[in-house]
């Protein structure tokens, strides 16, 4: 029998990437196929984030997206702010129900959801009287529960220790088909994903199999003029 | 029952719709008219302004001194149409009675805004200025210029504003719009009424287009030109008027009668707690029904909720905040017959439609995710939640307006202290009328003062 070729999910060819005529990528190329886990690295500004921003657009159906700035409705609860991710799967007179007294089969859903992260103790407590460590956890939780099988996050663990983060990243790994993350610890970028894409200079300036990668030629994207560190 | 908010009109669907009719069929056709009641109208706000604006702007240096900022605070709770009933005693139906009379409060207001728009943006004068610069030069150069867009644009809001009150002097006999549309709406000319409201909305929606700061002083002149300003002062009328009729009856004479003094005050007292009690009743009931309709209301006139659809939402809120809440609650009576009713609509309208118009605003300043939801969800889920703050404050900020718009609207016939005191007037207790504005200012005064002393712990503790 003939396996099945994947599918590929992302594709640019040439790309310009950000506000119309002042590029912040130009020129870019890649595919991103299933099964996948990318990590982007790259200086702040250098335009990770709106890479990210423009292969979301390319599949915001089968994308769950988790933003840099996790943009949590902070006067609302950790529950509520959960719930958001599958907002859209449910009338308005149910989620505004939801939103007056949490209904009973949603509780449980985001409940065991919040324990998977830490956060069941938090549950009930609204957003702005968390930790910055918290709130990631808890943006992360409302990724999760969009259920899709595309995973896209920009710096999901900034505010998380290393080994907390690394347990994360594997509870996303095992609910998501493929990962794409933005990120600058660059030890979890090379031990944990398939694919590194390193972007500076306003341009990819390597894209390869973290393998092929030592950590000492991964920093390089940190110097001031960042070299091809594989071909 | 607190309020009296019953229905006494039998056939308000009917009264309604030809309402609307009239409205929708604008007639047009006494075109001189109308452009003479508008121009009188935009003449007495304009004169007003700019004279309340200069005043305003030469008091604000001197806005920390505890007795200027207690007569400005003094003169700003007395509602416009009191001020027009007491200059009406004194100058007759004059343009100085109607120009003074949105011109004084509104120079309490502008000192007090004026001085906080200085406090906040001005240069640091010991730093920007070297050697010996005159406090007046400084004031000039580092304050007023400094912040002239900030001052321009709070000016520019409040000639709406203007506008509005010259509206409601009609409603006392000048020949502004109120009067016109008050003859209009009580003989059915439901079609004439139309034609002068959309030509009232047309001016205010186009007034960024002909109030350019360059014309100002040619608009004034024009104006000042075109209002009829003949005077017949008597001065032993007003000599009178000041000396006798406003000084409790049972102290005229010499002697004093403490059984009459006694019976006066109570007859005061009683008005006073009456009026004053429904004057609060009418506000509070105004404050409910405002946040329950703003809710409503600003995600109308919301580009991330309606997307292009909110320039709908928008118009709508335009022609809700710019129609006078005395004019609306004219038009209600008419439907649903005279009780609190028509004013408590008519607050809540006007009201909601301005904090609406600014919530739509903040709301739509969010930044939000890509993956958004939409429509109510993000109403109820992320706008809604996050703008709370502002609601809550604009409501605080509104409550003060509404009070003095709610003894206002006593004029119509609601027991508020405008009632009280427009009845005082009729029957020449000039004595009486004084002492109920007093009332109506105080109560303004001790509201205010507990609501900027519960804004202030709320920034302390929220």
């Amino acid at each position: 029998m003939k396996e099945a070729q994947p599918t590929v999910k992302f594709e640019l060819s040439a790309q310009d990437i950000g506000y119309a005529g002042h590029p912040v990528l130009a020129g870019v190329s890649l595919t991103i196929t299933p099964g996948e886990s990318v990590a982007i690295v790259g200086v702040s500004g250098s335009g990770k984030s709106s890479l990210l921003n423009t292969l979301y657009q390319q599949q915001p159906n089968e994308v769950a997206l988790c933003p840099q700035h996790s943009m949590l409705v902070t006067s609302l609860s950790v529950y509520h702010n959960i719930y958001m991710g599958q907002l859209q799967h449910h009338s308005f007179f149910y989620n505004l129900a939801n939103l007056v007294k949490p209904l009973k089969s949603p509780w449980q859903q985001v409940f065991k959801l919040a324990q998977l992260l830490g956060l069941a103790d938090k549950i009930k407590v609204s957003v702005d009287k968390l930790s910055g460590g918290q709130q990631q956890r808890t943006a992360i939780a409302r990724t999760l529960y969009q259920q899709k099988t595309i995973f896209i996050g920009d710096e999901p663990f900034s505010n998380i220790d290393p080994v907390q983060g690394v347990n994360l990243l594997k509870l996303i790994k095992s609910r998501h088909q493929t990962v794409i993350v933005a990120l600058h610890n660059h030890q979890m970028a090379l031990e944990h994903f398939d694919r590194i894409i390193a972007i500076g200079a306003g341009k990819i300036v390597y894209d390869c199999p973290s393998e092929q990668l030592t950590s000492q030629q991964l920093l390089t994207i940190y110097q001031s003029s960042p070299v091809h560190a594989c071909d | 029952m607190l309020a009296d908010i019953e229905l006494s009109q039998t056939d308000p669907v009917d009264e309604l719709s030809r309402i609307f009719w009239g409205i929708l069929t604008p007639d047009l056709s006494q075109t001189e008219d109308l452009i003479a009641t508008i121009a009188t109208t935009l003449c007495f706000a304009l004169v007003a302004i700019c004279l309340s604006a200069i005043v305003g702007l030469a008091i604000s240096p001197f806005h920390h001194l505890w007795w200027v900022n207690g007569i400005c605070t003094f003169v700003r709770s007395i509602h416009e149409l009191f001020w027009a009933l007491i200059f009406l005693q004194i100058f007759g139906l004059s343009s100085l009675t109607g120009v003074l009379a949105i011109a004084l409060p509104y120079a309490g207001t502008f000192a007090r805004v004026y001085r906080d728009i200085l406090d906040q943006g001005s240069v640091d004068f010991n730093q920007a200025f070297c050697g010996r610069v005159s406090g007046v030069s400084k004031w000039l150069y580092g304050g007023v210029a400094q912040c002239w867009p900030a001052l321009t644009r709070y000016t520019r809001y409040r000639f709406e504003c203007g506008l509005r009150s010259a509206t409601v002097l009609g409603f006392i006999g000048l020949p502004t719009i109120g009067y016109y549309l008050e003859t209009a709406f009580s003989q059915g000319l439901y079609h004439q009424a139309g034609g002068l409201l959309l030509l009232f909305y047309g001016v205010i929606a186009t007034i960024k287009y002909w109030l350019k700061a360059m014309l100002i002083p040619v608009y004034l002149v024009l104006a000042i030109l075109y209002l009829p300003w003949k005077l017949s002062i008597e001065w032993q009328y007003i000599w009178r008027f000041i000396s006798e009729d406003i000084v409790p009856s049972p102290l005229r004479s010499t002697l004093i009668d403490w059984q009459e003094w006694h019976s006066w005050w109570v007859d005061v007292a009683q008005q006073v707690f009456n009026g004053g009690w429904a004057t609060l009743m009418l506000s509070f009931a105004a404050l409910l029904l405002s946040a329950v309709l703003t809710l409503i209301l600003w995600p109308l006139a919301s580009k991330a909720i309606c997307r292009r659809g909110y320039m709908v939402g928008h118009g709508l809120l335009i022609v809700l905040r710019s129609t006078p809440e005395l004019i609306i609650a004219f038009m209600v009576m008419l439907v649903i017959g005279p009780s609190m009713l028509p004013a408590i609509i008519a607050l809540a309208l006007h009201n909601s439609a301005i904090i609406a118009y600014l919530l739509a605003r903040t709301a739509d300043q969010l930044p939000l995710r890509h993956d958004k939801s939409s429509g109510l969800n993000l109403w109820a889920y992320e706008l809604q939640p996050r703008i709370y703050p502002s609601f809550i404050a604009f409501l605080c900020y509104r409550f003060e307006i509404i009070l003095r718009e709610s003894a206002m609207l006593g004029i119509l016939g609601v027991t508020t202290l405008g009632f009280y005191i427009d009845s005082a007037f009729e029957a020449m207790f000039f004595d009486v009328a004084m002492m109920l504005i007093l009332a109506s200012a105080l109560l303004n005064m001790i509201v205010s003062y507990c609501a900027s002393r519960l804004n202030r712990s709320r920034q302390l503790f929220g």
